[in-house]
């Protein structure tokens, strides 16, 4: 019963993670499940579903299909929908009930491309990983599909990478990046997934360098860089003392072609292990807790900070001493650790804090609180992180 | 790496003839694994001498996240690696997830990287009973199905379940017949029939092999013919056929 979650509510898992990387690629999109994991999906993780008319559908899986393994029914009834959507892709996403059964939602997506005539993916997703796992293997495969070697951008051009819904949000955190991007002389070739389109994306190799803005992003990258030695920067910058650094690295990754994280490296005092009392836990999505470490630091937090990490761990994003939080449990302990005085995380994360004398600093995300904290999230960029503590500090950080 | 999955009627001999190809393969100087897909896990036996190799799904079981590759893989005969599938014991459990299981983790292991099978031999339950026993000709698996088949009705009969299903898989880019051994049962006419059924299903007899004697004798010694009786015509025999395996593909 390790795993087992009591206060917390169960975060985005892969199959809303593919899903929703495919949002915006007219893509006709089918949870393959019996309507619970699509109810997920639309009413909790993906924020732009209110309102719009993309082709997200359930597959209606029912116990008899399930047993029988009617495929084809699921895949008439694609079939039949495509006829009149006429969509660019057709994708089939996995969830728990097919796991178990085996089906091969792969195998399915084959014959779906074969009678449909257009390019068709099969995810096997299964929920039992986080949404970070779906984008990737969804922006992944779209990559492999239809990325085309071409020209670089005559001026100095980015991708950016990991720029999924559930952690960013309905936050304007990547279009103030893009604006900072302009502003040092850089054009965005392709933001993905959010504001993919095919033109965009099968050009991405114009770019010079992708810029990892989440965990998510990670797999593409080094997808991209095997693939066409495109090299990557991981990072972000909050923070306004953050900026000048960032932008430095991302020039030197420009014209080095060496890949680099932004947010781990520091002097060697950050580096400590965090002492009874003094040390900061940022705990969420890895990129971000680095990006906020550093906002942090910059704003000369005296006090080691370390990172824990929600969603899974990557080594080459750490530093010595940051912790995978892999459960409730394992979370709870972390972040009423003594060492630590103060949280960031998400608000729901409070209700496992048990000493009201930590500073708490709440940062929504999405594939945690759903729309339940969305609005309060900030555009963690434009202003600058520290305006955005600033005005946490101003009010009882505990009380929010 | 060629991959070959080996499917026929239960009790048909898939694991005697699999396991003397995979003698006879590495004979001729190859490589090849050997993976039993069949919760008995007696595919591998002849190789290993007898010896019960722990299952891939008994060692989950045991050691959860710390399952390494030498758990599981096993070198038999010939420098063979062996691996056994596994399964719960009949009437408990679900069989077919767990040859999934199994083969989520081989790749998870790197099991086809580290050992760099020259031939890889999928040695597949009787019947094709759920989706999980389709596993080993999805892509990215076995690339071609050997059918094992006698002259008998019941043998047939379970040999055009599997063309059929081989057939509905097509448009999923799963495995083709690669061709019929014919282990023969010395029923009248036999040769007739299956060459026969070969016909209708669209492919051919790779090979026909006899009933003989000697493989019982061999596997009283817990051994292949191949290995205990290399110099016999049986032998012979398996070792024809995995040439033809070997050369098989391009004109089939
Ligand atoms: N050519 C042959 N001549 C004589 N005996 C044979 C021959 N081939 C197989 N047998 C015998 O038939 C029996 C069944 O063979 P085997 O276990 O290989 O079948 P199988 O198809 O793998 O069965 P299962 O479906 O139960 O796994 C064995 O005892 C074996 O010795
Ligand atoms: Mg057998």
């Amino acid at each position: 019963m390790a795993r087992l979650s009591i206060l917390l509510p169960p975060f985005s898992p892969d199959y809303s993670g593919a899903a929703s990387a495919l949002f915006d690629m007219n893509c006709l999109t089918v949870l393959h499940d019996a309507s619970g994991c699509t109810g997920n999906f639309i009413g909790f993780d993906e924020p732009r579903w209110y309102g719009t008319h993309v082709p997200v559908y359930c597959s209606g899986l029912r116990e008899i299909d399930a047993i029988m393994g009617d495929d084809e029914k699921l895949i008439a009834k694609v079939l039949s929908a495509q006829k009149s959507i006429n969509a660019d892709m057709i994708a089939i996403v996995g969830s728990p009930v097919p796991m178990i059964v085996g089906c091969d939602v792969a195998g399915i997506a084959h014959e779906i491309e074969e009678r449909a005539g257009v390019p068709s993916f099969g995810f096997d997703t299964t929920g039992l990983r986080y949404y970070d796992y779906g984008v990737s293997i969804a922006c992944d495969a779209l990559v492999k599909r239809f990325v085309r070697p071409c020209a670089k951008s005559s001026e100095p051009s980015v991708n950016i990478l990991g720029a999924d819904a559930i952690d960013f949000g309905i936050t304007p955190t990547i279009a103030s990046l893009r604006r900072l991007l302009a502003e040092s002389g850089y054009s965005c070739s392709a933001v993905m997934p959010c504001g993919l389109s095919l033109d965009t994306l099968t050009n991405m190799t114009a770019a010079h360098v992708n810029l990892v803005v989440s965990r998510s992003g990670l797999s593409t990258a080094k997808l991209l860089h095997d693939r066409y030695g495109i090299p990557y920067l991981v990072g972000l910058p909050y923070g306004e003392k953050c900026i000048p650094e960032y932008f430095g690295m991302l020039e030197q990754v420009r014209r080095s072609g060496v890949n680099a994280v932004y947010g781990i490296s520091s002097d060697n005092s950050s580096l400590r292990k965090a002492e009874n009392g003094g040390g900061v836990l940022v705990i969420g999505e890895q990129v971000a807790c680095n990006a906020i470490r550093m906002a942090v630091e910059k704003d000369g937090e005296p006090g080691p900070v370390t990172v824990g990490c929600l969603f899974g761990m990557e080594q080459e994003l750490c530093r010595p001493y940051d912790v995978n939080l892999a459960d409730e449990k394992e979370i709870s302990e972390a972040i009423n650790d003594n060492r630590y005085s103060t949280v960031f995380a998400d608000p729901f994360l409070k209700w496992l804090l048990r000493n009201v004398s930590k500073r708490f600093f709440p940062i929504p995300h999405y594939g945690v609180s759903s729309k339940i904290h969305a609005r309060e999230a900030a555009d963690s960029i434009d202003g600058g992180f520290d305006a955005y503590l600033a005005s946490l500090e101003n009010r009882d950080a505990t009380n929010l | 790496m060629k991959k070959i999955a080996i499917y026929g009627k239960g009790g048909i001999g898939k694991s005697t003839t699999t396991a003397n190809v995979a003698a006879a393969l590495s004979s001729q100087g190859f490589k090849v694994m050997q993976v039993g897909c069949d919760p008995k896990a007696d595919s591998t036996q002849l190789l290993m001498h007898g010896k019960k190799i722990p299952s891939v799904l008994d060692q989950i079981k045991e050691k959860g996240e710390d399952v390494e590759l030498a758990d599981i893989a096993y070198t038999g005969f010939g420098g063979v690696v062996c691996v056994e599938s596994g399964g719960p014991t009949p009437g408990i459990g679900c069989a077919g997830r767990g040859i999934i299981a199994a083969f989520n983790k081989l790749e998870e292991l790197h099991a086809y990287e580290e050992f760099r099978p020259d031939v890889v031999l999928y040695d597949v339950l009787g019947d094709v009973v759920c989706g999980g026993f389709a596993m080993p000709i999805r892509d990215g698996y076995a690339e071609e199905v050997i059918i094992v088949t006698s002259g008998e009705r019941m043998a047939l009969f379970a040999a055009g379940n599997i063309v059929l299903a081989i057939d509905n898989f097509k448009k999923r880019g799963y495995a083709r017949l690669a061709g019929i051994v014919q282990n023969s049962r010395k029923i009248d006419n036999e040769d007739e029939i299956v060459r026969t059924f070969a016909e209708q299903a669209g492919s051919r007899i790779l090979q026909v092999i006899p009933r003989a004697q000697i493989v019982q004798e061999a596997e009283a010694l817990d051994r292949t013919v191949v290995e205990a009786f290399p110099d016999s015509p049986q032998s012979a025999c398996y070792k024809e056929l995995a040439k033809k395996i070997m050369e098989g593909s391009a004109n089939v």
